[in-house]
């Protein structure tokens, strides 16, 4: 008699989105409402990934497994509009994010909502540069832009499309400061004041101390 | 023990989760976050270790004496995390120039896992930019975990 071993589908988080088949599309309009459509079914809950009511009794690891899988899938039905290399290293980045060896227990997995508004705000911006990536103790996105010259653009990433932002400039030799909330689809627009450029090009990049 | 307010020369030094700390597209840290310094819901004071509380010398042995009873505190110290270090006076003066004009008391308030435990009462619920301006300047130096051995310690800023 043969033993036959059933080992739970645990699969590996970080694999999970990086194989996809898309065709991609060019239309700019279209292109964006078919963006906000999908993010919005995917912004749903789902028996299978109920991000944003996960079990109290789920452990941490789970959670925070079941929110990166969650991420990389919504990411996935965008895809056409990121570019691939661009894609597996902001993957790379949630992985380092979400890591449960740095991760506080006491603060909740950022929300499926929440990284629904940085993928819409990511796609909208469309960025050379990705933001570095953090989390608030509520469970919102926060990317970030620093240049070398110490310009700051900081963006929490709310609930339904909004971006809580704060920015420091320094121009003509005067530091300047300006915040605000703002739909994600208007931020492009908001920021045009601010040339922010000089965080979204790659030649801007900063040096780690 | 009594408490007392901490002198406005010494300095007070915060834990940063490394989701707290501010990076580049690759995960450098190049400092913290003002969320750093958000209170949660269940808060009513922010807090801290007074550094020179463990009169250790030099400003460094001191943060560094601080890290190190933050570590064998309850908190949990994860390997990417990082220290804030901010001086009392100029985090003060950053607080009372914003325009709500937050007068902040920085008590030093012991507790039995942290004998240098400082709390700073009067810390906003509810200003953001005002958090991203401490992150930037006045609260905005920044100390990994991984660098703090027993003497050497790099500070980015």
């Amino acid at each position: 008699m043969s033993t036959i071993q059933i080992l739970p589908p645990h699969h590996d988080a970080k694999q999970i989105g990086h194989f996809l088949v898309s065709t991609p599309t060019g239309g700019v309009g279209p292109a964006s409402e078919l963006i906000k459509e999908r993010l919005k079914a995917l912004g749903e809950p789902t028996p299978t990934f109920a991000a944003t009511h996960r079990h109290k009794s789920q452990g941490l690891d789970e959670q925070l497994y079941d929110a990166l899988a969650t991420f990389k899938i919504t990411t996935a039905a965008v895809a056409m509009h990121l570019d691939r290399d661009w894609r597996s290293k902001l993957f790379e980045q949630l992985d380092s994010l979400l890591a449960l060896e740095d991760w506080e227990a006491a603060d909740p997995p950022p929300s499926i909502e929440s990284f629904s508004t940085l993928l819409r705000m990511l796609t909208s911006l469309r960025p050379e540069r990705r933001p570095g990536l953090g989390a608030t103790e509520d469970g919102n996105f926060i990317a970030s832009w620093t240049t070398t010259k110490d310009d700051r653009l900081t963006i929490e990433c709310l609930t339904g499309d909004i971006a809580r932002w704060h920015l420091a400039v320094t121009i003509d030799d005067e530091r300047e400061r300006a915040a605000g909330i703002t739909p994600v689809h208007r931020l492009a627009e908001v920021l045009q004041p601010y040339a922010p450029k000089r965080w979204f090009r790659d030649a801007e990049q900063v040096r780690a101390g | 023990m009594p408490s007392k307010c901490v002198p406005d020369e010494h300095h007070v030094v915060r834990y940063v989760p490394w989701a707290r700390l501010r990076k580049d597209e690759h995960d450098n840290v190049l400092g913290v976050l003002g969320a750093a310094f958000k209170l949660r819901d269940a808060e009513t004071y922010l807090s801290a270790t007074w550094a020179e509380f463990f009169a250790a010398g030099s400003r460094q042995a001191c943060v560094i004496a601080a890290i190190k009873a933050i570590r064998t505190s309850q908190i949990v110290v994860r390997p990417r995390s990082g220290f804030a270090v901010g001086n009392v006076q100029r985090v003060k003066d950053t607080c009372l120039a914003d325009k709500q004009k937050h007068k902040i008391r920085v008590i030093h308030e012991p507790q039995t896992d942290n004998s240098g435990h400082a709390a700073l009462h009067g810390w906003p619920h509810d200003n953001d930019p005002l958090l991203e301006l401490l992150a930037e300047d006045a609260w905005s130096e920044t100390i990994l975990n991984k660098d703090v051995m027993v003497s050497a310690v790099t500070i980015t800023r």
